[in-house]
């Protein structure tokens, strides 16, 4: 899950008070923070992947404040003033980015950027690169100083060929003034890392305003002069580029909390798209989610009652006008987890505390039953365990060498991306699988017994998924004088308690010995193989005992003694 | 019975001689000589059935050591022919001879003719020049050493006053003397306690089918067994001691009226993920984190069904004129997707699939199956691990009651208390973690569920809460088993597996 080390100092000059680690640590078990260390003047947090506006500080005391007062510290007005800003995007950019996002934020009167404000972004900034923007690749942040922009700005793909450029300063690396962009591109450590999603062979992803001031080259680098936030700042233009639209207007949306949490407002802008014309950000009017206090009451167990609901959202930071048991909230732009209804009564439940939902036993009666053939081969594993087998268990993924001499080719599926090639095919039937059970314990004394009852997988082109998953149960015992006839007696005896018979035929398993070999068929259809394990598998896997085997598909025999398709194994 | 395991059985002379100890007095020590003739045994028999007794703790001995002079070799042909010395005297009571003369006519070889010339002069009764003469007719030594021989010869003991004679004589070679040693035993209380115990009939150390054929067991009496003796070691087969306790926690569910599902291990990409609201843009979705089937597609679900899954993904109304549920993912969903086969990263597709059979409300559904994640191989994690997991459907069906599951789960295998905290799964909400305590790892996550989104519910055409839960049953088997590496489980040690604790 994502992490975060967060500055107590700031956190609690956000929230307007301190508070005790030991209150933090409680108040945090009931939200989906887990905190790991709480050690002055930092802490280390955790959060689930859909709460990443927990990851600064703002957010965490927003939390903290709809717990502790019930009152958010960032609120929106439903609409957003215009900033009078606005994007040209030139088709260009579609093949490579095609998405960018733009809000304008202002300070309130008297106030700007400060040591923790910008040192939060810097923060915020690079935990949303590499989690939600998934190192850059699915989308990037830019911020910039307002003031000298001129509007509007451009985002194309341009030709590196006569573009100058000069590098903001980044840690480890001074900018260098003003150079070439082409050699920016083959030679800084920030292109190097991030070049590939920003140009293409001669040409790269640009940000400029009218006046021709280059103001970034996406997702690598901000310019120095026009790219750089300084303390004082008092009005930010907030970027993000990216490959889909819902990414950039949650990074920018993420972005704006630092800001509207101490007092900013926020301002839309506008794309213009080339024969599109233009198109506001969705946030410039806030999005609604209808809530019905029933649902929440339903879901979550217990009577609260609409007033309260509203309450406990507003305290979340949702604007709610309240219209009867159902109403509306207003979902401010750095919280894209809230999709619908369930995400706003699991708000309910964090503010409530999960605590005053106390466990409740159900009234329901249902019978609890296993399948019919998991009880059937519970039946089969007592016999074998009273023949003096023992039960393996064993991975359902083989050595591929191993699975092409035991397990039919055509029948068995293989992994296209497997971690390694000791477990890179599924098997098709147990043999293999207790042949290396057996290779593991060639230390130990013989004769060896071992079964296992257990899902195999065949290849079944006509199936929904391609494949059939069967269980098998498979015996092997190995030993001076281990054979046919152990294995083909084993069966038989097995056969005679399932109360079949079966017709016994010579059989061509791979992996047996020619001529020792048998099938057995029920119905036309190959029930169980018998058979010696031909000695040069044995010697591979480094069995110096003959080893025999029995192998019965359990799926099939269930399905010929005429059991309903409830009881097989669905594919 | 030879190589008896259990020692403690007597013998029918193991029985008598102690029997015979045990009428004695308390305290008192009886020589085995003594016994032997009391109970007319050999004195072999007696010592032999004396040291089994003693080494199985039912008899004491005490020990006294003596020395027992004999007559050596050389000390019978003494006794025969008389004492070198003896035989010089006789030749030289005539008068003195020349030393050659002396020593021709007495017969004695080099060493014994000086071996009397020594003993004589010792005495003093010999003078030595040109001729052997004798200065003492009898010698008072030579006397008392045929006494000695005399005594030893009738097996008679040496009298006290020639002991000091025997020894020199023992230097000479002319006695032997041993070492011996007495011992007198008496039964140990112990000793005492099972010799009432043992009859005077036949007694029986195993049975056998001989003993019951004939009725031979009614007249006879059953030896005693040493009861903490050494026995040997078995072994055998039984169940895996993991898949053991998976059989516990389904014997839990099915008490809690959980019934089985099994199901598919290849799946589509649909049922795994689509069908579960899980986003398709979703890292955990790439081929980083699952497992995909070479050259093999699958095939789309029903066209309704997945026309429903796709207009929620992307936010729109699942069916014209309905409303949307939600925001939904947003951008394009891609159905070529939901046909890629993979190895089930879950066992929630088998939720789905159940919940596709419309079973009839309240439901209760559990299953325990293996799953795969592209994990990298180690103690803690293995590619292949197994889940437990189920749904409960039904009118008025809430969070708390999948809480009140929880709590009768840890309760049920001995975890105690749970503590609940907010969680996130794409597929339920709200969803929560149960937390329990382990006395040595502290706070452990182990009870991860939630509601099923109306997302999930809606396209399958469930119309009543479900609450889904999925456990990570092999984590808390190697917690509860002790096992600290994955490997094991799959291993299949063959002695471990014996030997496992139940």
């Amino acid at each position: 899950m994502p992490q975060a080390t967060l500055s107590t100092r700031t956190l609690f000059q956000i929230l307007g008070s301190e508070i005790s680690p030991r209150e933090v640590e409680d108040l945090l078990f009931r939200t989906k923070v887990e905190l790991h260390e709480v050690k002055d003047p930092e802490m280390m947090v955790e959060v689930t992947h859909d709460r990443l506006d927990l990851l600064c500080e703002s957010g965490l005391a927003n939390l903290l404040s709809g717990l502790l007062h019930q009152r958010p510290l960032a609120t929106l007005p439903p609409t957003l003033s215009p900033s009078g800003f606005s994007v040209r995007v030139d088709p260009s950019v579609a093949p490579l980015r095609p998405e960018i996002a733009l809000a304008v934020v202002r300070a309130p009167e008297g106030s700007g950027i400060d040591a923790g404000l910008l040192s939060e972004l810097i923060k915020f900034q690079e935990i949303l690169h590499t989690s939600l923007g998934i190192n850059r690749r699915e989308g990037s942040i830019g911020l910039y100083p307002l003031r000298g922009l001129v509007s509007p700005l451009t985002y194309s793909l341009e030709k590196v060929e006569g573009l100058r450029f000069t590098p903001l300063a980044v840690e480890g690396v001074p900018s260098s003034g003003e150079q070439d962009v082409s050699e920016f591109l083959s030679s800084h450590p920030m292109a190097l890392k991030y070049g590939s999603l920003g140009h293409t062979k001669d040409r790269t992803l640009v940000l400029k305003d009218s006046a021709g001031t280059l103001l970034s080259l996406p997702p690598i680098l901000n310019a120095a002069k026009h790219g750089e936030i300084r303390v004082g700042e008092k009005e930010v233009l907030i970027e993000s580029t990216g490959k889909n639209s819902r990414t950039v207007r949650d990074l920018v949306g993420y972005m704006m909390l630092p800001f509207v949490t101490r007092g900013w407002t926020v301002h839309s802008t506008t794309n213009v798209v080339q024969g599109n014309g233009p198109s506001e950000p969705r946030w410039a009017t806030l999005r609604k989610v209808a809530i019905a206090s029933s649902t929440a009451e339903h879901l979550l167990g217990r009577p609260i009652g609409a007033a309260k609901i509203h309450q406990d959202l507003m305290a979340a930071g949702f604007d709610a006008e309240v219209r009867g048991p159902e109403f509306s909230v207003r979902v401010p732009p750095w919280r894209p987890d809230v999709l619908g209804e369930v995400d706003l009564v699991e708000e309910v439940m964090v503010l409530e505390g999960i605590a005053s939902f106390p466990p409740q036993e159900s009234g329901h009666q249902t019978q609890g039953r296993m399948l019919p053939l998991s009880r059937y081969s519970e039946k089969l594993a007592e016999i074998l365990l009273g023949m003096g087998y023992q039960e393996a268990h064993t991975p359902v993924l083989l050595p591929r060498d191993l699975s092409r001499r035991l397990c039919p080719e055509k029948s068995t599926l293989e992994l296209s991306n497997p971690v390694s090639e000791e477990l890179s095919v599924v098997r098709s039937t147990l043999l293999p699988s207790l042949m290396l059970a057996l290779s593991l314990n060639t230390g130990q004394s013989y004769p060896q017994r071992l079964y296992e009852i257990a899902d195999v997988v065949e290849v079944a082109p006509e199936t929904p998924t391609g494949s059939s998953t069967r269980l098998h149960l498979c015996a092997v015992l190995a030993g001076e004088g281990a054979g046919f006839a152990n294995a083909m007696a084993l069966l038989e005896r097995l056969m005679r308690v399932i109360g079949s018979s079966a017709v016994r035929e010579p059989g061509n398993e791979l992996g047996g010995i020619p001529g020792r070999v048998a099938e057995l068929s029920l119905a036309g259809e190959k029930l169980a193989v018998v058979g010696e394990v031909h000695p040069e598998i044995l010697v591979d896997l480094k069995l110096q005992q003959p080893v025999c085997w029995t192998e019965i598909d359990l799926t099939l025999l269930w399905t010929l003694k005429g059991n309903g398709p409830r009881d097989a194994v669905p594919s | 019975m030879a190589g008896d395991p259990l020692s403690l059985s007597l013998s029918p002379q193991e029985a008598k001689v102690l029997k015979g100890l045990a009428r004695q007095a308390v305290g008192l020590r009886v020589p085995e000589e003594e016994l032997s003739a009391q109970l007319s045994l050999t004195i072999e028999t007696v010592r032999g059935s004396l040291e089994r007794l003693k080494a199985k703790g039912l008899t004491v001995s005490s020990e006294t050591h003596e020395r027992i002079l004999r007559l050596s070799p050389r000390g019978v042909e003494a006794r025969e022919k008389g004492l070198p010395e003896r035989r010089l005297v006789k030749v030289l009571s005539g008068g003195p001879l020349p030393q050659e003369e002396a020593q021709a006519r007495c017969g004695l070889d080099g060493k014994e003719f000086a071996a009397a010339i020594g003993q004589l002069r010792r005495e003093k009764a010999l003078r030595i020049g040109e001729k052997l003469e004798l200065e003492v007719p009898d010698p008072q030594g030579v006397r008392a050493s045929e006494q000695v021989l005399g005594f030893l010869a009738g097996s008679e003991e040496v009298p006290p006053g020639l002991l000091p004679v025997a020894e020199l004589m023992v230097k000479r070679g002319l006695l032997a003397s041993e070492p011996v040693t007495h011992r007198a035993w008496s039964a140990s209380e112990n000793g005492r306690a099972i010799a009432d115990l043992v009859g005077d009939r036949p007694s029986i150390g195993a049975l056998t089918s001989e003993h019951l054929r004939t009725g031979s067991w009614l007249t006879a009496q059953f030896r005693p067994y040493d009861l903490r003796a050494q026995v040997p070691f078995i072994t055998g087969p039984r169940r895996h001691e993991y898949l053991s306790w998976l059989r516990e926690v389904e014997q839990l569910l099915l008490g809690l009226g959980f019934e089985e599902r099994r199901g598919p291990i290849v799946e589509t990409d649909f049922y795994n993920n689509d069908a579960l609201f899980i986003p398709q843009s979703h890292p955990a979705r790439t081929a980083q984190d699952v497992l995909f089937v070479e050259g093999a597609t699958g095939k789309t679900p029903e066209e309704s069904l997945l026309r429903r899954v796709k207009n929620i993904h992307e936010g729109r109304p699942p069916e014209e004129g309905e409303a949307p549920l939600s925001e939904g993912w947003g951008g394009e969903f891609n159905v070529e997707w939901s046909r890629r086969l993979l190895l089930r990263s879950q066992t929630t597709n088998l939720s789905v699939r159940y919940l596709l059979e419309h079973p009839t409300p309240p439901f209760r559904m559990y299953s325990i199956g293996p799953v795969f994640r592209r994990e990298s191989l180690d103690a803690k994690h293995h590619i292949q691990f197994d889940q437990c997991e189920g749904v409960y459907g039904g009118e008025g069906v809430s969070l708390r009651n999948l809480l009140g599951l929880f709590t009768t789960m840890a309760r049920e295998m001995g975890a105690g208390e749970v503590r609940f905290k907010p969680s996130y799964f794409p597929f339920t909400e709200p969803s929560v973690e149960g937390y329990v305590k382990h006395p040595r790892m502290g706070w452990m996550e182990v009870l991860p569920g939630g509601m099923f989104r109306p997302e999930v519910l809606r396209p399958l055409g469930i119309k009543v809460p479900v609450a889904a839960w999925g456990i990570g049953v092999m984590r808390l088997a190697m917690v509860s088993l002790g096992i600290d590496d994955i490997r094991e489980i799959y291993g299949n040690r063959l002695d471990r597996l014996a030997e496992s604790r139940v």
